[in-house]
């Protein structure tokens, strides 16, 4: 299901423009980020989250969904301020627009390097 | 708006048909240029930075040319927006995440990625220019 975040982006088009290799790397690099993300919010820890959060806002330069953008900022600001409470939300919507992404970056045939 | 230098840069590599005579004038087109701005090569490692850019990272220009732009930038993933303009050899233009720092001021609010070609050729090299506000504005 679209994430109502990505409905009227024509992501698919955006994924085909994308270079092979940078493909790869937003696979790869999309994957690690989000679990250091998860990760750091698990344990509170706030320095990582907004490390994570920063990451992927680089990552969103890709591919031209601003909500990932908004939402990444959200989560870097709630740890700014070590209120992790405050990154819930953007952190759930970030995750499914992320798994989403993922998704339909491995329909194009984009597979990720990770080991 | 505030002038980019990817014209000035482009023009050179126009005349000088070479990345590294880009560099050789990188002093004189960038000594008026108020705000940070740097040279990369494909490998995304520095060819030249002016000063702006240099004390925006709180780093000497030595300490930047011939170093890899992730070694440098390692709390991002902005290496990524940079190889997507060199391959696709277009021009972009993001809002800075984490404004870097412009004297006592409010910092830069947006960056661009340059690619720079001659007409019909490889990119051969990136103009990274930062800016207090949208340069498209």
């Amino acid at each position: 299901m679209v994430p109502k975040e990505c409905l009227g982006v024509d992501v698919d088009k955006a994924v085909k423009r994308l270079p092979a290799h940078l493909g790869t790397l937003f696979l790869t690099t999309g994957e690690q980020r989000v679990r250091e993300l998860d990760r750091a919010i698990a344990i509170g820890d706030a320095i990582a989250v907004m490390d994570a959060a920063h990451s992927l806002a680089s990552l969103m330069g890709l591919l031209p969904i601003d909500a990932l953008a908004t939402y990444a900022r959200e989560i870097y600001d709630a740890g700014e301020r070590n209120e992790l409470a405050a990154a819930k939300h953007p952190h759930q919507r970030l995750v499914a627009i992320m798994s989403w992404v993922l998704c339909r970056l491995r329909s194009h045939g984009f597979t990720s390097n990770a080991v | 708006m505030h002038e980019s230098l990817g014209n000035e840069v482009i023009a050179a590599l126009l005349v000088s048909a070479t990345i590294n005579g880009v560099v050789e004038r990188w002093d004189e087109l960038t000594k008026d240029h108020p705000f940070p701005a740097a040279l990369l090569d494909t490998r995304m490692v520095y060819l030249a930075v002016n000063g702006p850019y240099a004390r925006a990272f709180e780093l000497s220009p030595s300490a930047l040319v011939g170093k890899e732009y992730a070694t440098i930038h390692r709390d991002t993933d902005d290496v990524l927006l940079l190889l997507k303009a060199v391959t696709l050899g277009e021009r972009f233009v993001f809002p800075l995440f984490s404004p870097a720092k412009q004297g006592d001021s409010e910092g830069y609010r947006s960056w661009s990625l340059t690619p720079l070609k001659n007409p019909k050729e490889p990119t051969v090299g990136l103009l990274v220019e930062y800016y207090p506000n949208d340069p498209e504005v």
